[in-house]
C-alpha cells in the first residue's frame, strides 16, 4: 500500500524540479530524510523506490508512476538516484558513492543553471557524507572482517569521490560556472588533506592561475580556500603568507556557532604561526587552548627544557594537527630568544664570550648535560646564518676562546622575515 | 523480470485474451523449465493475436503490417500444404536436424478438422493421443502460423513467434526460447546433459540479437560441446565459468562503450544504433514500419525519428523554462505526448547497457582467473628481461624457489660475492616473478624491503623511491587483509625512520606529515626526528654524534647525504666566522677521519683558500666558495 501522503510529497518534489528549483527540492528531500518531516509525510522509502523503479505492480503505483514519468521525464530518474542515495546512507553502506556517481552522470541533460545547483549539492554532500559513513561502518563493525571492510570502503570512497570531483571540475571549467570552481577545488583539497597528501592538495590551487576567481566566488568558499591555502603554506615555511591567509579566515568567520567552531580550528594553526611574527597569544586565548600554554611561554622566555616538555607532552596532538614538523623551527626561535636574553643581560655589549651562551644553554636545558662550546658555536652560527642574529663569530688563535661580535641592534630582524628554506 | 511480466499481462488484458481452459492442468504438468514440449499439451489456438511487439527477438513491428492488411488479419490458419512447405523450407536450412515435418504432418492430420466444431470429449481424446505421441517421439513440434504476418520469416523468428504466443497464453514467464529449443535437440544433448550446460547455452543465446548471430552461436556451441565430449570434459568442465565467444558486434560496442563519454542524449542514440535494436516500448506506437523487407530503412527512420523526438522535447522543455515558471500542466502533457516514450526508452537502453557492462566484466573476470600462472622454473638465479608478451610458466619461479633465491642472493651480498648491478638485476627478476604470479604477502614485503635497503645502502635513490611506493601499498594491503596494525608488518617502522631522514634532506615537509601521523612512539622514529631537529637547528656536533651511533642502514643513508650536510655546515661557517679557522678543528667538527681527508674533500671546491702552511682556512677569501653548489648534482 502506498500512502497517499507520500504520493503528494513526491509530486511536490518533482514539481520543484520541474520549476528549476533544484535546491529546494533537494532540501525538501533532505528534511524528509533527516527525520524532521518523516512522521508528517509518512514517506516509505522502500515503497517509493519500488514504485519509481517500476518494481511495484499495484494499480495505484502504476498510475502514479505513469503520471510522474509523463509530466517529469528524466527528473524521475534523478529522483530515483537521490532516493537510492538516501536509502544507502540510511543503511550506512559504501555504495553511496555509486549513487552519487549516477546522480552526477544523470545531470548531463539539464540546463546549466539547474546543473550547477545540483553540483553544489553534490559538492557539499560528498565529502562530509563519506566520512560519516565510514565512521558509522566502523562503529557498527564487530569483528575484524567488518573493520577491514570499513577501511577498504574509505579508500574506495576517497578515490571515487576524487574522480567525481575531477570530472565535475572539467565540466565546470567547460561551462564556466564561476561560482562552482572554487568550491570544487576546495573539496578536492579537503579530500587530499584528509589523506595527508599535501603535495597534491597544492596542485588543486586554482586561484594562482585565475586572479579573479577569489573575488567572484561566494564568501564561504573564499574562507575555505584561505584556510587550506594557509595550511599548505605552513609546510613550505612561508609563515607570513600563511598567517595572512589564516587571519583573514578568522576575521571573516561569521559569529554563529558554526563560525566559532571554524575559528577555533583556525586558531589552532594561527597561534604557533604568529609566534614567528612575534605575536604571542593573550591569557584569555590561552585559557581556551591549554596545550599551547607551555609552548608559548617557553618560546617567549627561551626555555628549551620547557619547550621540549611541551612537545613531548602533547606529542599526539601535534601529530594530529600535523604541527610536529613546525616544532623544530620553534626551537630555533627559542634559541634566538635565549640568545637575546644573554645579550640583554650583558647590557647590549658588542662582544660576548661564547662561554656565556654555553652557560645560558645549560641553565635553559639542564637535562642536556654538557652542550660543548662547539655545539653552542654551531647553533649560534645557524642563527646568524638565518639572519636571526646580526653578528659574527670570532675564533681566537689561542683555542677555546671564542667570542661573538654583534652589530648595534642584532635582534632587529623579526623571525618571520627570514628565509627558512636556506 | 517483473518488467516483462507486467508487459505480458498488459498485453493479455489489452487483447482480451481468455485464459486457456487447459491452463490449470498444464500448469500442473509444467515442471521442467526447458522440457515444455514433452509434458505440456499444445493445442491450436483459436485466437492467435496479431501483435508480437513484446517479443524481444523481433526487430520489427507487426502491428503496422497487420493494420495495413486488415483482410488477412482473420485468416489465422493456412492450408496444410502451405504449412508443410513453410516448415520444410525452415528445416531444410537446418539440414533436417529435427525431423520435424513428418511429425508435424502427423499431428496436423489429427487436428485437421475445424476446431470450433469439435466437442470437448473429442478434444480430450486427441489430447491424450497427442501426449502419447509426444512422449514417444519427443520431437520438435511446430504449430501453424499466420503466414500473412510473417512475410518471409527466418527460421528462428517463426519458431520464436509461436512459442512466445504460447507462453503468453499460458501466462508463464517466457524462457529463452532459442536456447530452450537448442537444448532440447537430441543431437547435441542427451538425458544426462546437466543443467549447467543448458544454462551455458542459454547464456550464449542471450547474447545474440539477430538471426545471423544466433546461427553463428549455434555453430559455435555445437563445436564446443562436441569438442568437450571428445575430450571427455563434458561432465567435468565448469560450464558456468566457461567463456563465451565475443561477437563482432560486441567488440564494436565494447570499444564504443568504453571510450564514450558523450552526454546522455547522444549516448542513448548511439546505443540504439549500436545495439541494432529498437526499444521495446519506443517502436510500436510511434513508428509504423511496413514490413520486414524494409527493416534496414525502418531502423534508420526510427533512429532519426527518435532523435527528432528528443530534440523536440528538449527544446520544448527549455522553452518552457525560459518563458515562465508557472506550470501549465496541460501544456506539459501536450508536449510530452510527443516524446512520451523517452523515459521508458532511456531506462530500457540503460538496462541493456548495464547488462552489457556486467557481461563484459564477467568475461574479464573469467580471463583473469584463467590467467593465473604458477611457475615451474627452478633456477635460483635468472637474468631479468622485460616481458613483451604473455608470461611463460616455464620461465617463472614459484614462491618456494623464490624464497631460496632471496636467501642465496642476500648471502652473496653480505659476503661481497656479487656487485650491485648483479644484485639489482636478480631482485628485478624476483619482483617480476612475484608480480606475474600475483603473490602479495609477507614474502613480497620482505623482497621489496631488502631491495629498498640495498638501494639505500648504495645510494640508488630512484630505485628506492619505486620500491618505497610499492612497499606503502603492500603494507596497507596486508594490514587490511590480516587485520593488524600497519606498523607491525614487516619492518615498516624501520623504513619509516629512513624515510623521515630522507625527506628531511630533500626538504619535503608535506610528505613527512603522513609518516609522522602513523607512528606515535618508537625509538627509531624518535632517533630520526632527533637527526632532523639537529639538522634544522644547525647543531652539527650532535648530528655527527648521532651519525656515529646510528644503525648500519641508517648510517649508510646518512652517508649519502654527508656531502650535503657538510657543505651546508661549511657554508654557515664561512659566512658567520670572521677569523681563520684551524683545519683540524673543522675536520673534527665535520666528522672527517683526519685532516688529509678533509683537505681532499675541500679540493672539490675551487674557491676555497688555505693559508701557506695548509693549516688554516682563510674565511674572507673563500666566503663565496659554497654559494653556487647544487645539492642535487652533488649526490649523483
Amino acid at each position: 500500500m502506498i500512502a497517499k501522503k507520500s504520493e503528494n510529497i513526491l509530486l511536490i518534489i518533482l514539481r520543484y524540479f520541474r520549476e528549476g528549483k533544484c535546491l529546494e527540492a533537494m532540501s525538501c528531500l533532505k528534511r524528509i530524510f533527516s527525520g524532521k518531516e518523516q512522521s508528517l509525510l509518512g514517506l516509505d522509502i522502500e515503497q517509493t523506490l519500488k514504485q519509481l523503479r517500476l518494481e511495484n505492480d499495484s494499480e495505484a503505483c502504476k498510475k502514479l508512476n505513469d503520471n510522474a514519468r509523463l509530466s517529469h521525464p528524466g527528473w524521475v530518474d534523478l529522483l530515483c538516484n537521490l532516493l537510492l542515495y538516501y536509502v544507502e546512507r540510511e543503511r550506512g553502506s559504501a555504495n553511496v558513492i555509486d549513487h552519487f556517481e549516477n546522480l552526477f552522470k544523470n545531470t548531463k541533460w539539464l540546463l546549466d543553471e539547474q546543473r550547477s545547483q545540483i553540483y553544489q549539492f553534490l559538492c557539499k554532500q560528498v565529502v562530509t557524507e563519506q566520512y560519516k559513513i565510514v565512521q558509522i561502518m566502523k562503529r557498527k563493525a564487530k569483528d575484524s572482517e567488518a573493520v577491514k571492510r570499513a577501511s577498504h570502503a574509505q579508500e574506495t570512497l576517497e578515490s571515487k569521490s576524487l574522480q567525481i570531483f575531477q570530472e565535475m571540475g572539467r565540466e565546470v571549467n567547460i561551462k564556466n560556472m564561476q561560482k562552482l570552481k572554487l568550491l570544487n577545488a576546495n573539496q578536492q583539497m579537503k579530500i587530499y588533506f584528509k589523506g595527508f597528501k599535501f603535495d597534491r592538495a597544492a596542485d588543486c590551487d586554482k586561484v594562482e592561475k585565475e586572479q579573479n576567481l577569489l573575488l567572484t566566488s561566494p564568501k564561504q568558499d573564499q574562507i575555505t580556500y584561505h584556510y587550506y591555502k594557509g595550511r599548505i603554506l605552513i609546510f613550505h615555511s612561508k609563515f607570513v603568507d600563511a598567517s595572512q591567509h589564516l587571519t583573514q579566515v578568522l576575521q571573516e568567520c561569521p559569529r554563529t556557532q558554526k563560525g566559532i567552531s571554524c575559528a577555533r580550528q583556525v586558531l589552532k594553526y594561527l597561534i604557533p604561526i604568529n609566534m614567528f611574527m612575534g605575536r604571542y597569544p593573550k591569557k584569555e586565548l590561552i585559557e581556551q587552548f591549554k596545550e599551547y600554554d607551555l609552548l608559548c611561554t617557553s618560546v617567549k622566555q627561551g626555555n628549551i627544557a620547557g619547550l621540549q616538555e611541551a612537545i613531548d607532552k602533547y606529542r599526539s596532538i601535534w601529530i594530529k594537527r600535523s604541527l610536529l614538523i613546525l616544532m623544530d623551527q620553534l626551537k630555533v626561535l627559542c634559541y634566538r630568544n635565549l640568545c637575546r636574553k644573554v645579550w640583554l643581560i650583558n647590557q647590549k655589549v658588542n662582544k660576548i664570550h661564547l662561554n656565556q651562551f654555553q652557560k645560558a644553554f645549560r641553565i635553559s636545558h639542564p637535562l642536556n648535560s654538557n652542550p660543548t662550546i662547539s655545539e653552542v658555536c654551531c647553533i649560534i652560527a645557524n642563527l646568524i646564518y638565518l639572519q636571526l642574529i646580526q653578528g659574527q663569530i670570532y675564533l681566537n688563535n689561542a683555542k677555546e676562546i671564542y667570542a661573538i661580535t654583534l652589530s648595534q641592534d642584532p635582534f632587529k630582524n623579526r623571525p618571520h622575515e627570514i628565509n627558512w628554506q636556506n | 523480470m517483473n518488467n516483462k511480466r507486467q508487459t505480458i499481462d498488459d498485453a493479455m488484458k489489452a487483447e482480451k485474451i481468455n485464459i486457456n481452459p487447459y491452463q490449470p492442468q498444464q500448469q500442473g504438468n509444467y515442471q521442467n523449465y526447458y522440457g515444455y514440449n514433452s509434458n505440456v499439451n499444445y493445442r491450436y489456438q483459436t485466437n492467435i493475436p496479431t501483435q508480437y511487439q513484446y517479443n524481444q527477438y523481433y526487430q520489427y513491428n507487426y502491428q503496422g503490417n497487420a493494420n495495413q492488411q486488415p483482410i488477412m488479419q482473420n485468416s489465422y490458419y493456412r492450408s496444410p500444404q502451405q504449412f508443410v512447405q513453410q516448415t520444410n523450407t525452415c528445416f531444410n536450412q537446418q539440414q533436417n536436424k529435427f525431423q520435424a515435418p513428418q511429425q508435424q504432418q502427423q499431428q496436423f492430420n489429427n487436428t485437421q478438422q475445424p476446431l470450433q466444431s469439435v466437442s470437448q470429449q473429442l478434444e480430450q481424446q486427441q489430447q491424450s493421443q497427442k501426449i502419447q505421441i509426444e512422449n514417444n517421439n519427443d520431437h520438435q513440434f511446430l504449430p501453424p502460423v499466420n503466414i500473412s504476418e510473417l512475410d518471409q520469416p527466418t527460421r528462428w523468428e517463426s519458431e520464436l513467434k509461436v512459442y512466445t504466443h504460447l507462453y503468453r497464453k499460458l501466462n508463464v514467464e517466457m524462457p529463452n526460447l532459442v536456447s530452450a529449443r537448442f537444448c532440447n535437440s537430441r543431437e547435441v544433448f542427451n538425458e544426462q546433459s546437466s543443467i549447467t550446460v543448458k544454462q551455458y547455452v542459454e547464456r550464449a543465446f542471450n547474447k545474440c540479437q539477430s538471426d545471423d548471430e544466433r546461427n553463428i552461436m549455434e555453430q559455435f556451441l555445437k563445436a564446443t560441446i562436441t569438442e568437450a565430449k571428445r575430450k571427455n570434459e563434458y561432465t567435468t568442465r565448469d560450464w558456468s565459468k566457461f567463456p563465451l565467444p565475443t561477437l563482432q558486434r560486441e567488440n564494436q560496442i565494447r570499444t564504443q562503450f568504453l571510450s564514450s563519454n558523450l552526454p546522455i542524449k547522444q549516448s542513448t542514440a548511439m546505443a540504439l544504433s549500436s545495439l541494432g535494436q529498437t526499444s521495446k516500448f519506443g517502436a510500436p506506437s510511434q513508428a509504423q514500419p511496413s514490413g520486414p523487407a524494409q527493416t534496414s530503412t525502418n531502423m534508420h527512420n526510427l533512429k532519426s525519428l527518435y532523435d527528432q523526438m528528443i530534440q523536440q522535447q528538449v527544446e520544448s522543455i527549455n522553452q518552457n523554462h525560459m518563458k515562465n515558471k508557472k506550470i501549465d500542466y496541460s501544456m506539459d502533457l501536450a508536449i510530452l505526448q510527443i516524446g512520451k516514450l523517452q523515459p521508458n526508452a532511456t531506462t530500457q537502453i540503460k538496462q541493456q547497457q548495464k547488462q552489457l557492462k556486467k557481461r563484459i566484466e564477467e568475461e574479464d573476470q573469467i580471463i583473469e582467473t584463467n590467467m593465473k600462472i604458477i611457475g615451474t622454473c627452478e633456477d635460483l638465479e635468472k637474468p631479468y628481461f622485460r616481458l613483451t608478451g604473455l608470461p611463460d610458466p616455464n620461465m617463472i619461479r614459484p614462491e618456494h624457489i623464490l624464497k631460496k633465491a632471496l636467501v642465496q642472493l642476500l648471502d652473496k651480498w653480505k659476503n661481497c660475492q656479487a656487485d650491485y648491478n648483479f644484485i639489482i638485476e636478480q631482485f628485478r627478476s624476483i619482483r617480476q616473478d612475484l608480480l606475474v604470479q600475483h603473490i602479495e604477502n609477507r614474502f613480497t614485503v620482505q623482497v621489496y624491503e631488502e631491495n629498498a635497503r640495498i638501494c639505500l645502502e648504495c645510494g640508488d635513490f630512484p630505485r628506492y623511491e619505486s620500491c618505497w611506493t610499492m612497499l606503502v601499498d603492500l603494507y596497507e594491503m596486508i594490514s587490511i587483509s590480516e587485520g593488524k596494525d600497519v606498523n607491525l608488518i614487516g619492518n615498516k617502522v624501520e623504513f619509516d625512520s629512513y624515510r623521515i631522514f630522507y625527506l628531511t634532506m630533500l626538504n619535503k615537509q608535506d610528505q613527512l606529515v603522513k609518516i609522522l601521523h602513523q607512528n606515535l612512539d618508537d625509538q627509531r622514529i624518535k632517533f630520526a626526528l632527533g637527526l632532523r631537529e639537529s639538522f634544522k637547528c644547525g647543531n652539527y656536533v650532535k648530528l655527527f654524534k648521532d651519525y656515529k651511533e646510528s644503525s648500519e642502514t641508517m648510517g649508510s643513508v646518512i652517508n649519502h647525504f654527508l656531502v650535503r650536510i657538510r657543505v651546508r655546515a661549511l657554508k654557515q661557517i664561512v659566512k658567520t666566522y670572521i677569523s681563520n679557522i684551524d683545519l683540524e678543528y673543522l675536520a673534527d667538527l665535520l666528522a672527517f677521519q683526519d685532516v688529509e681527508q678533509f683537505k681532499q674533500f675541500m679540493q672539490f671546491f675551487d674557491l676555497v683558500r688555505f693559508d701557506e702552511t695548509l693549516k688554516f682556512l682563510l674565511i674572507k677569501q673563500s666566503i663565496n666558495a659554497f654559494d653556487n653548489i647544487n645539492f642535487d648534482k652533488m649526490n649523483e
